[in-house]
């Protein structure tokens, strides 16, 4: 029962952290790796070229603050609105 | 665009626009029974896990949830590498010796929409998954202390006290997952493009493409009258008051 549930969970976690890690090993990888009949599932050659591309290309920054503050904000407001909300035994 | 002799409108592809709208209603329909059929029976073995405790369960239920995270355009394109034809599910279906050849998986109409049902409950399990688990955490565990005494084993345990109980949390989880299926739009978009048309995506290429806001505004009314009806019909079945409680 245990081993069932153990090699249940791994298959789930293998589901979901899977295509995660093919979105950071696409990322890092040369496109002869990836754009071929046979994809390699490890990175062989690691290129950091596509993360210099994005961080160094100057149209990152806007949408990154944006992004950020939006998010930071309402994470921001959210806590605040909890810590009002709730009582102090529940906490 | 050419108007054929019978003033239908027919695509550059030679698909009649008409048979693509008649078309368009039953791909949510579609996805919606896959989503509660295919989605929700492994998510609830999966909550019913999660509710237990075992070594590293707060790892396993955050690397679970990172999906939830994944803005969908993100999970679409992510998807793309796992279904594309030089994509990283028939590398590995050809490396077990599965396959010879590689599977088109956006390719007919059936199994595109299991590709998008697939790459959709990659996403949103998650989701249900919290949804369901709350539901169990809300159990109180006196019952099934008494039903042990009572001689009851797991799954007479499941079957007539974690499913009842549960049956509030699960016509959420339907509700929310079955309108979210409804409203699907950027996924089979992305993923397989105008070839899987949904109402939603419909309604968009009728807006932005072909300038018609009229067709496009009452493709998106019937897309909310199914997402109203459908509802409506599931609280009639399982019952309002399972919502309220």
């Amino acid at each position: 029962m245990k081993a069932g549930r153990g090699l249940f969970l791994m298959v789930l976690i293998l589901s979901a952290a899977g295509p995660l890690y093919l979105l950071l090993k696409v990322s890092v990888s040369p496109p002869a790796e990836v754009m071929t009949p046979h994809p390699l599932l490890l990175p062989h050659a690691v290129t950091w070229r596509f993360w210099e591309r994005v961080l160094t290309s100057g149209q990152i920054t806007a949408p990154l603050w944006k992004s950020l503050g939006v998010a930071s904000g309402v994470a921001l407001l959210a806590l605040r609105l909890l810590r009002e909300r709730v009582p102090e035994s529940h906490r | 665009m050419l108007r054929s002799k019978d003033a239908s409108i027919v695509s550059r592809s030679g698909t009649s626009r008409h048979s693509v709208a008649v078309s368009v209603p039953v791909a949510p329909v579609m996805f919606v029974a896959c989503m509660a059929g295919v989605g929700r029976s492994p998510t609830l073995v999966l909550a019913h896990l999660l509710a237990g405790r075992f070594r590293g369960q707060g790892l396993v239920r955050v690397l679970l949830l990172i999906p939830l995270g994944v803005p969908t355009i993100v999970a679409a394109s992510t998807m793309r590498y796992v279904f594309g034809m030089v994509g990283y599910l028939n590398e590995v279906l050809y490396r077990l010796g599965l396959l010879t050849l590689p599977i088109d998986w956006t390719g007919s109409r059936w199994l595109a929409v299991g590709t998008v049902a697939l790459a959709d409950a990659w996403k949103v399990t998650p989701l249900v998954m919290l949804i369901l688990l709350a539901g169990l955490q809300a159990i109180p565990r006196e019952l099934y202390e008494a039903a042990r005494t009572d001689g009851a084993g797991p799954w007479q345990q499941f079957w007539r006290i974690t499913l009842p109980l549960l049956r509030p949390a699960l016509t959420m989880a339907f509700i929310i997952r079955g309108v979210d299926a409804f409203r699907i739009f950027a996924l089979p978009l992305a993923l397989v493009g105008r070839h899987l048309p949904v109402l939603s995506t419909f309604a968009y290429v009728e807006y932005l493409e072909y300038g018609n806001p009229h067709t496009s505004a009452a493709s998106s009314a019937l897309l909310l009258v199914m997402i109203v009806m459908t509802v409506g019909a599931y609280l009639r079945l399982a019952g309002s008051e399972e919502v309220v409680r």
